[in-house]
């Protein structure tokens, strides 16, 4: 996901911030950044509060913050400031990219959408607010506009974030190769001054060896993630999916535990529960499944839904998350959560419709390819169904410990239609 | 709760709308804490959007419609009085102080309040006060603590790894600063409660004779402050998502009959009904303070009193203003009927707006 927020841990607890009442934007524009250094006192911080840019400036600093803490609550204090700087200046053109960014991670993509193309109207020099309008389209599966505005966004100004979003987006459409080539420039172009950054586009490279199973490229590229952000979360986990695809399972529960404790997802523990499985710990995998929908529960609705699908049970209200999900956006993934609910459920024809909607790029992604297979076999399009599920298995043969051995399980058995969703 | 305490609650369930639709937006939750300590207790009123309290409690929605009725509520108010009662810890001295949910409340704006108290073994002069709610609700979520400190009233924000702080018996817990605070808070209320005043306006637009006028102010006094009475004790707190269209509808009545009468002698037979109705708005209003129940009563008529006093505040410049302006011919002549097409616009409005939104 391009969009993936990142995050370093704070290593105490932080303190509450402290300030005096005026009013709720201005209280939570202001209120300190706590949490790197606990121990400092609190103080509120001074920001001229006739000047727009200053509260911008107040805005950014919380951006990173809430990039680095992985606490997307902190997005309401950019929006505070956004608004602060709106009810200076009505149109500034920074306080509304700061708000389209805030809508982006309320889910609210159609809202940054609209907001990030008046921007661009308005500012057609801007490359920022190309890329924020890009990154809506890719949410809302918009996907020729968001290569379009991202070329836009390039040919402005070509640097890391520019790269990057074209490395994800030549990837999604298949192009593997211009991908790696892509975010080979997305990192000659790191930014020392913004190592966070750096370290989620080692990792976002990463992904890329991932999916084609080049483990050994993979694992290395992210270990020089963690070289910029110590224990970067999305790095370690990542490391721990390739332990556990190698087959080394205690250093695989040692990162993603390490992951989870500072930024926890639903994907996270449930590749824990995976690594927890595979070393036979069958009550500490329970615990990490259950901390998995749990996480889910608590507002992660999509990736719940695709959790609920892998175990199997409670697909009605996995269907209800996607279907609630699809409303806000169109992404391939979210037809493919679809397609997995709806083949679990027995309903192939509708699960086939989701599965061509998640496919329509030709994303060379296993998981996508295994479930179009699965689909089609239960179908009865046996051939295709074979193809597919030999493509998944062949891309990256331990994309997912489960899923790799149910795609074998029907590729090598006879299976009659429907099997696997027994 | 002062006024400006009061006004940030608006503030904090408008900022939860945010500009998202609500029922698509994965938004990141913010409630709102009023927090008073007493020599050896804490008293807590904490708003949450519906959604979020279903959110963290989904037992609540019975019907899945991710809204809480009131029906909903009083069918799970039980369980859910002994869950919220762990919503905080709050501790005096290093121990524990047991909590009880006092009152679990509808409010305006899709909110659901909660009431605690916390009894404390004895006096102290600080406690450590901690919101435990954080790992039910969404990921990010904010809760504004607005602590009446012994010098300024003061807001906290705390979330998921700074759940706590720490509280002094503040002044504010005083019953002559209550009462007084009450009172302007009444006063207040009626001045910035448009859809109260648009209707005041309506029942005077075409009153001629005093003797009338008095008739009908005092019937809608009389009525509003019945139930408001009723519903700021408990003992009858109709759903607002009822209350407040029939607020709007009676608006939009009045400005209508005033097409069809001249003559309000008899309108005072239909002031005092619609008070009744208006009445039940202004005790939602005083339970969203979350009043602690041994000053309940006080507090009722202070703020009554503020809302009388505001009320006669707004007639005493309403009503010189109508007869000076009923000296021009063509406000004679058109006056009333602009008027009340507005108030008939303005009650309809809010009737659709409160119905849907």
């Amino acid at each position: 996901m391009i969009f993936a927020a990142s995050c370093q841990p704070a290593s105490e607890p932080a303190k509450p911030t402290l300030v005096s009442a005026t009013n709720t934007a201005e209280i939570l524009c202001l209120a300190p950044i706590s949490g790197a250094a606990p121990d400092e006192p609190i103080a509120r911080p001074h920001v001229d509060s006739t000047s727009a840019n200053a509260w911008i400036n107040r805005g950014r600093a919380w951006v990173l913050h809430a990039r680095l803490s992985a606490d997307p609550g902190f997005y309401l204090n950019v929006g505070a400031c956004a608004d602060q700087a709106l009810s200076l200046e009505a149109n500034h053109a920074s306080a509304l990219e700061l708000k389209a960014l805030v809508m982006m991670n309320m889910h609210d993509f159609a809202g940054a959408r609209d907001l990030a193309a008046s921007l661009v109207k308005s500012h057609p020099e801007s490359a920022s607010a190309f890329g924020l309008l890009a990154d809506a389209q890719l949410e809302l599966g918009e996907y020729d506009a968001a290569l379009s505005n991202t070329q836009t966004q390039l040919n402005l100004r070509p640097n890391m974030a520019g790269h990057a979003r074209a490395s994800y987006l030549r990837w999604l459409v298949g192009d593997a190769a211009g991908a790696r080539r892509l975010i080979v420039l997305a990192l000659q172009d790191r930014n020392m001054a913004d190592a966070e950054a750096t370290a989620w586009t080692f990792v976002e490279a990463g992904n890329i060896y991932w999916n084609m199973g080049d483990l050994a490229a993979a694992d290395a590229v992210y270990a020089e993630a963690l070289k910029w952000v110590a224990d970067y979360p999305a790095a370690l986990a990542a490391r721990g999916k390739i332990a556990l695809a190698q087959g080394d399972h205690a250093q695989a529960i040692e990162w993603l535990s390490q992951s989870l404790k500072i930024r926890p997802l639903v994907d996270t523990a449930w590749w824990l529960g995976d690594a927890l499985t595979a070393q036979a710990k069958t009550s500490e995998a329970a615990g990490a499944y259950a901390q998995a929908e749990a996480i889910g529960r608590r507002g992660d609705d999509l990736m719940l839904a695709n959790f609920l699908a892998s175990q199997k049970r409670d697909l009605d209200q996995a269907l209800r998350l996607v279907d609630d999900d699809l409303k806000t956006r169109s992404s391939i993934y979210v037809h493919d959560a679809r397609s997995w609910i709806l083949y679990r459920m027995g309903r192939f024809d509708e699960a086939l419709a989701s599965s061509d909607a998640a496919m329509r790029l030709s994303t060379p992604d296993p998981k996508l390819i295994f479930h179009a297979g699965a689909i089609r076999l239960a179908l009865g399009q046996r051939e295709a169904g074979m193809r597919l599920l030999h493509q998944a298995v062949s891309l990256n043969p331990s994309f997912q410990a489960n899923a790799v051995a149910e795609a074998k399980t029907l590729m090598s058995a006879d299976a009659a239609p429907g099997l696997a969703a027994e | 709760m002062n006024s400006s305490g009061w006004r940030c609650i608006g503030i904090v369930l408008a900022l939860l709308i945010w500009n998202v639709p609500a029922a698509l937006a994965h938004t990141i939750g913010l409630s709102s804490g009023e927090y008073r300590a007493g020599p050896d207790r804490i008293d807590a009123s904490i708003i949450f959007a519906r959604d979020e309290a279903i959110a963290g409690f989904p037992q609540i929605d019975r019907n899945g419609d991710k809204d809480i009725s009131q029906a909903e509520l009083d069918e799970s108010a039980a369980a859910l009085k002994v869950a919220l009662a762990s919503a905080l810890v709050v501790q005096a001295q290093s121990v524990d102080c047991p909590g009880e949910t006092r009152a679990l409340t509808l409010t305006e704006n899709n909110g659901l309040q909660l009431d605690l108290r916390f009894q404390c073994a004895q006096a102290s002069a600080g406690y450590l006060v901690r919101f435990a709610l954080f790992d039910k609700l969404t990921v990010g979520h904010r809760h504004l603590a607005h602590v009446q400190g012994t010098q300024a009233q003061e807001t906290q924000v705390l979330f998921e790894s700074a759940p706590q702080f720490e509280l002094a018996p503040g002044a504010a817990s005083s019953l002559g600063s209550s009462i007084v605070a009450l009172f302007t808070l009444g006063i207040e209320h009626i001045l910035t409660g448009y859809d109260h005043l648009v209707f005041l306006l309506g029942l005077v637009l075409i009153g001629r004779h005093i003797r009338s006028l008095i008739w009908v102010v005092t019937a809608f006094t009389l009525g509003h402050m019945i139930t408001f009475g009723l519903a700021a004790l408990g003992w009858l707190t109709p759903d607002p998502g009822i209350i407040e269209p029939l607020i709007a509808l009676t608006i939009a009545y009045i400005g209508v009959e005033n097409f069809f009468v001249r003559d309000i002698r008899h309108r005072w037979m239909l002031a005092f009904p619609f008070g009744l109705i208006h009445g039940f708005g202004f005790g939602g209003a005083l339970r969203e303070l979350g009043v602690p129940q041994d000053e309940l009563l006080s507090a009722l008529i202070s703020f009554n009193i503020g809302v009388e006093a505001g009320q006669l505040l707004v007639l005493l410049i309403l009503l010189p203003l109508l007869w000076w302006l009923r000296r021009f011919a063509i406000f004679a002549k058109y006056g009333t009927a602009v008027i009340s097409s507005l108030i008939v616009v303005a009650g309809l409005s809010w009737f659709f707006e409160r119905v849907i939104g």
